[in-house]
């Protein structure tokens, strides 16, 4: 090849590469917190504008987006995107305005580190170095775009270093920062209210410890740059691991693991002193320790309206949303997970919208909140409070929220990431999640609530009867039946607490988790007969341990076994029970600390079933039934037990256990309703948060009454609705003819889980059947919820990608920068798989972007 | 023609043979991992390297040495050059070591009682060998006589790996378990993970498999890392499947030094899946908190993520990692007994999540005197950071990577983890050392953990020049 001939190739290869250049990205690397701030940078020396900073944890950086052009501001070579090194991981960012009277000044921008570090930009440690937590201000003022270290030697212009080493403050000494925040410095009004003081911010940092810092920050003397004013730490007692300003400017709100005075729940700060001045602070219950918090102002569900695309809602409140410590919130446990819902002006809960539980019932989130942002109407593209279009520099009253179906208009909106690796869209007007169906309507059919099916199945032994259901609609003499056509019909739900499950009622069905476990089984003192079965097995006194591992709580209402109930016992000795596996009654309730008790969870009193009722066995040609009595002279005895009901039992796939329905033998007796009941009449030591083990001892008085407290506490609102059939929707209008309409539709409808009237029917005449069924006779519900939660993750040509612990959530309204509907309010969330997602609410998931 | 010599010149010193070369003993040779065993006046270190670039013999490239771990100049630590203080010569194994770990008296009760001496246990990937290595009570240790240092397994395991010890306090079983991470043809059962488990007072011995299926799952691609839970005669193991998190929990039954470990009952397995509580977890190593009165057992379990969309998509496990995270796991039992491995918290770490190991006990709080929770330390050999995360403040420390020259603390490559026994500092402030195994730098770096202010962690620096103290390094 000559090397005119290569040189053409070369040519070739190189405008090849060269075409497929772009301009360069983010090139982040591990993103762990997002904040958006007005500034100057390389991009635009001149004028301030909007960037998104990424601090990117594993790059012991910040990366920098135009926040109006979704472009990465370039280092000055022009191939590679700016880098603002910053203390070593960089985990939190705050940014917020000084409220500059005049033309407008760059922000106030703060960056945290996990962990202690040695403070400064790239600092020489020594042996004797110190680490300290640290908050270090980015210089947004000047083009530069790096971290501020101000100039205090400068004899013409001294300028301090604005980063605070918390090791030097009073009190400071190892804290780590755990939560960041900018909030305006609020100053009275003379009117008896508050205005933001003009040309200052302030820093609040939730520290470890029990301890809080708060920092002022003002313009430096030369007007342009920020200086810290101020800074203290003050000891609060408990850890704030969140922190959001309420939009009064005078409150922050604290999430903490840690009770807040003796209180579980949130902290609520009063920041109308100076930095100096411990802040005045009030507990707020939740019911439970909280992880995230959300102060904003929502305009609250009122009714719905002729407009289908928009409901009524009320004047502008300040509501605190929290994310309750999975550890301490359930469905068995007193407060159900999800985020709370907090009236700051009542000092407690908000009240419950339906009228019917004591509080607000928690906005359930999938997963495990690990963010929670507001997310308010843009100043274009929105709609005033009237209906009229908001103009530039007007935030509207309500903002698009793109669905599935279309849009509608919502009021404030929230943005909750979650350990699923989505974001969900959260309605804070209407207290849930925002809806991406109709769930009602009958056009959404792969998703509307209702009973989707119900079916029978064959008994086991013919002659052996159905499970069936009354037909009460149909009087005076309401039929049994087990017709697939008819039984959804007469299966009660309620939309907002019937869940997406599958139910079985079933004869003598197994009772949920108690399966196939190791358990031991005791001879009676004369070696006559079995005494007790224990969930558990020896350790044999293993590294001077527990005696027993694998230690079942039989004694714990929430396993939901009762005298009557049957055990199936197989024993792990095969030699002593040649028969095999055979079946005991349970005939009581043993607590673990009874007299002569070795069973430290609780254990049954048993006795053998008839022969009839035994597992059958072959010896020869001989069937025979299995022998319950092999072990009664074994002494302690190794076996594996399955518990199963003594007769009906209503079960969840997802709900678990549900309670006991009793067959109906005619119409006029009472059918069985799971469903939410007053809890307050109910007490139940063992269902108390914390409660030690083991628990004082509890009868069957007793045990019903846990029984039922736990029931209804599984029974409680899952979500909040308010929705019309459309007229033309005839089967959604039969579908709940029976439930109460407000304003035509049906608004926080309130009813059951499940309501039916079970009774055993014959076959083939149809009658009302007096045989026992069969084990294993069954019916088969299957409810839809009708809620499908909008979502939103990053993807890449349709595919979800990275989409793995989502970190830091920020907002900005582009609209109002742009003037385009379109642009909408971004929401920017950090995912560590080096990639920001940027979304509007108003647009579909199609548009959303990815940045890398 | 002068370039033809040259040529030939390379060709020759390229086609050396690597079998022809015996792995020095006075450097580590990519170290990976280390264990820590007490002698009289102090500690010995055990560092086994690892010959992964195949550069000398690959059946007996790897090499344990056992150093003197103090400071210089009695000890290794900072010893100008890299050079080492050893205990005994050193003995040669093969390439590509696994786990490591000292059988003596603080790992295996009553070890040493009946005039047993410490022993080496460590994993070789080259010959899918298990090595039994005699050491001194003074920490020395020797070269390996003869054939007797390695364990018979079944050949058709492979790629052992974990390595731990799982000796009753009554004596009643001294087991080490070895977890594989190919999954192993065995009777045909091609898809089922193996565990082999060896009889520590029965050198002679061959190991026992160990089937791992249960009665929900059956079969598993392989194992990471391992613990066992003396007070409930109790074994966790890893699960290495794509799309699935799965914690293997092993009920061990008592094994008498009389009885022959195949006539001894089986482990009964039952299995929990964190992958529903986060997708994309590639587990790796496990520890378990000490045991407090007061406080609720837990395990620290170390994570690599990947992409959970790529990876169905791909039917395997994407290449690039999407981050790492340490699960504290609530390790309580549930109303039904089983351990419910509950997630309790997931805190990010360094990429290229590795080895954790739990600091001793700490003194209870000076305030109210409850007991506090452990401090846990967490590598991650692709960042080339360690973590130090204190379970009760739930907040955490990164040994960092140095912001002048770019190079990382602990070493690049962090892997292998042991905690001195031996407490420094004072009484009234103990301070915890853990040695670090870096494994692209052929040495093991020292970290100093305050255990009442754990954020203050630190790699080890010479007072005077500031220089990180470390043990080994390149020649």
């Amino acid at each position: 090849m000559s090397a005119r001939r290569l040189l053409v190739v070369a040519l070739a290869v190189t405008s090849a590469c060269s075409g497929t250049s772009t301009r360069p990205g983010l090139r982040l690397n591990g993103p762990s917190a997002v904040a958006v701030f007005h500034g100057v940078t390389t991009r635009d020396a001149t004028t301030l504008r909007a960037y998104l900073a990424v601090a990117n944890e594993r790059g012991d950086d910040l990366r920098l987006l135009d926040a109006v052009d979704g472009q990465a501001v370039l280092a000055p070579g022009l191939i590679m995107s700016l880098s603002v090194p910053t203390a070593p991981r960089p985990a939190l960012l705050a940014a917020g305005s000084l409220a500059d009277v005049g033309a407008a000044r760059a922000d106030l921008l703060v960056v945290a580190p996990a962990g202690l570090v040695a403070c400064g930009v790239r600092p020489v440690i020594t042996a004797s170095t110190v680490f300290s937590g640290c908050i270090q201000v980015v210089g947004t003022w000047n083009a530069a775009t790096a971290i501020a270290v101000g100039s205090p030697t400068d004899p013409v212009n001294p300028t301090p270093d604005p980063t605070i080493d918390l090791g030097t403050l009073a009190g400071g000494a190892d804290a780590e920062v755990l939560s960041l925040a900018v909030v305006p410095v609020p100053e009275a009004d003379g009117a008896g209210g508050w205005r933001v003081s003009p040309g200052k911010a302030r820093v609040v940092a939730g520290l470890s410890g029990g301890r809080l810092l708060l920092a002022d920050y003002g313009r430096a003397a030369d007007g342009v740059a920020i200086s810290l004013v101020g800074a203290a730490v003050h000891a609060v007692g408990f850890d704030p691991v969140s922190l959001s300003g309420s939009p009064d400017l005078v409150h922050l709100y604290a999430a903490s693991p840690d009770p807040v005075g003796g209180v579980e729940g949130l902290a609520e700060l009063d920041l109308s002193g100076p930095v100096a001045q411990a802040p005045a602070l009030r507990a707020l219950a939740a019911g439970a320790p909280t992880t995230h918090v959300l102060a904003a102002a929502v305009r609250p569900f009122v009714a719905l309206t002729s407009d289908p695309l928009r409901d009524q809602h009320g004047p502008e409140v300040v509501r605190v949303y929290a994310a309750l410590d999975p550890e301490r919130c359930g469905r068995d446990e007193a407060v159900a997970c999800g985020l709370v819902v907090l009236d700051p002006a009542a000092g407690g809960l908000a009240p419950d919208p339906a009228g019917q539980l004591p509080a607000h019932a928690p906005i359930a989130i999938p997963g495990t909140v690990r963010g929670l942002i507001a997310i308010y109407p843009p100043s274009v593209g929105g709609l005033r409070e009237d209906g009229s279009p908001s103009s530039s520099g007007t935030p509207g009253a309500f903002q698009k929220l793109s669905t599935s179906a279309g849009f509608r208009w919502v009021s404030t909106l929230a943005a909750a990431s979650s350990s699923t690796g989505s974001l969900y869209l959260v309605d804070l007007a209407r207290g849930a999640l925002a809806a991406e169906n109709a769930m009602l309507a009958s056009q959404t059919a792969d998703t509307q609530a209702r009973v989707k099916s119900v079916t029978a199945s064959t008994p086991p032994v013919e002659g052996q009867p159905y499970l069936a259901l009354w037909d009460d609609r149909t009087l005076p003499a309401p039929p049994l039946t087990h017709d697939l056509a008819k039984l959804p019909e007469l299966v009660r739900m309620t939309p907002g607490y019937t869940a997406r499950d599958t139910w079985t009622v079933e004869w003598e069905g197994f009772l949920p988790g108690l399966s196939s476990l190791k358990a031991q089984v005791q001879s009676s003192a004369n070696q006559a007969r079995l005494d007790w079965l224990a969930v558990q097995s020896s350790t044999v006194g293993a590294a001077g341990g527990e005696p027993y591992r694998g230690v079942g709580r039989l004694y714990d209402v929430r396993l939901g076994l009762r005298p009557g109930d049957i055990a199936v016992v197989t024993p792990a000795d095969a030699t002593a029970c040649p028969r095999g596996t055979f079946e005991l009654e349970v005939t009581g309730l043993l607590h673990p600390l009874q007299p002569g008790a070795d069973f430290p969870g609780g254990a049954v009193a048993v006795a053998p079933r008839p022969d009839a009722q035994q597992p059958k066995v072959l010896e020869g040609d001989l069937e025979v039934p299995a022998n319950p009595h092999c072990l009664d002279a074994a002494g302690r005895s190794d076996v594996r037990v399955t518990f199963r009901a003594g007769g009906l039992v209503l079960t969840g796939a997802d709900f678990g256990y549900a309670g006991r329905p009793v067959g109906a033998a005619s119409a006029v007796e009472p059918g069985f309703t799971l469903g939410w009941a007053d809890p307050a009449p109910l007490s139940c030591q063992m269902l108390e948060a914390g409660a030690a083990w083991p628990p004082a001892p509890c009868d069957a008085p007793c045990r019903a009454e846990c029984e039922q407290l736990l029931l209804s506490r599984k029974a409680r609102r899952q979500f909040y609705l308010a929705e019309k059939c459309l007229a033309t929707d005839s089967a959604c209008v039969a579908r709940w003819a029976n439930l109460p309409k407000v304003d035509g539709g049906l608004v926080n409808p309130v009813g059951p889980v499940l309501a039916f009237k079970v009774g055993w029917q014959d076959d083939p005449s149809g009658g009302v059947s007096t045989v026992t069924p069969g084990r294993g006779t069954k019916l088969t519900i299957e409810t839809f919820s009708g809620q499908v939660a909008v979502t939103r993750r990053p993807q890449v040509s349709g595919q979800a990608t990275a989409a793995v612990l989502p970190a830091g959530l920020a907002t900005f309204d582009r609209a109002g920068v742009t003037t385009l509907e379109a642009d909408g309010v971004r929401v920017y969330a950090a995912y560590p798989g080096n990639l920001v997602l940027d979304l509007s609410p108003g647009q579909p998931a199609t548009s959303d972007k990815v940045h890398r | 023609m002068r370039w033809l010599a040259s040529l030939l010149l390379v060709l020759v010193a390229c086609g050396e043979s690597s079998a022809a070369r015996v792995t020095p003993t006075d450097r580590f040779i990519f170290p990976a991992s280390v264990a820590v065993t007490a002698r009289p006046g102090g500690s010995a270190l055990l560092v086994a390297s690892g010959n992964y670039d195949l550069t000398y013999d690959g059946a007996t490239g790897g090499t344990v040495l056992s150093v003197d771990p103090a400071l210089a100049p009695a000890g290794s630590a900072g010893l100008a050059g890299g050079a080492l203080r050893k205990l005994g010569e050193g003995a040669h194994v093969g390439s590509l070591v696994g786990e490591l770990a000292v059988v003596d008296a603080a790992t295996c009760p009553g070890w040493g009682t009946a005039g047993e001496a410490p022993v080496a246990l460590v994993t070789t990937r080259f010959a899918d060998q298990i090595w039994r290595l005699p050491l001194g009570l003074d920490g020395t240790l020797g070269p390996c006589q003869g054939s007797g240092c390695t364990v018979d397994v079944a050949p058709q395991f492979h790629d052992p790996f974990g390595l731990t010890l799982a000796c009753r306090a009554d004596g009643l079983r001294r087991s080490a378990f070895v977890s594989y991470m190919r999954t192993a043809s065995v009777s045909g059962s091609g898809a089922i993970g193996w565990l082999a488990e060896l009889d520590l007072d029965d050198p002679a011995a061959p190991a026992r498999p160990i089937k791992v299926d249960t009665d929900v799952f059956f079969g598993t691609a392989g194992f990471a890392g391992m613990a066992y839970d003396g007070r409930a005669d109790r074994l966790f193991a890893l699960g290495q499947r794509v799309l699935t998190a799965e914690v293997f929990i092993l009920d061990l039954a008592p094994c008498p030094p009389q009885a022959a470990l195949a006539t001894c009952p089986l482990p009964i397995v039952s299995v929990v899946d964190l992958y529903p509580a986060l997708g994309g977890l590639d587990l790796q190593a496990i520890a378990l908190s000490n045991h407090q009165d007061g406080l609720g057992r837990r395990a620290y379990v170390t994570a690599r993520v990947y992409d959970p969309t790529l990876a169905a998509l791909l039917r395997g496990r994407p290449s690039n990692d999407m981050g790492a995270v340490l699960l504290v796991l609530d390790l309580e039992e549930d109303l039904t007994g089983r351990p419910s491995l509950r997630v309790l918290r997931v805190v990010p770490i360094g990429l290229g999540a590795s080895q954790v190991r739990v600091l001793p006990v700490r003194a209870p709080a000076a305030v109210g005197g409850l007991p506090r929770r452990d401090v846990v330390v967490v590598s991650s050999a692709t960042e080339g950071v360690v973590t130090v995360y204190d379970d009760q403040e739930a907040v955490a420390r990164t040994i960092p990577i140095d912001g002048t020259t770019g190079a990382p603390e602990a070493g690049r490559s962090p892997f292998g983890l042991a905690v001195d026994p031996t407490l420094y500092g004072t009484a009234a402030a103990p301070v915890a050392r853990v040695y670090v195994a870096a494994v692209q730098q052929a040495l093991v770096s020292v970290l100093e953990v305050p255990l009442d202010s754990p954020g203050q962690a630190h790699a080890l620096r010479d007072p005077a020049t500031g220089a990180l103290v470390r043990i080994g390094g390149l020649k």
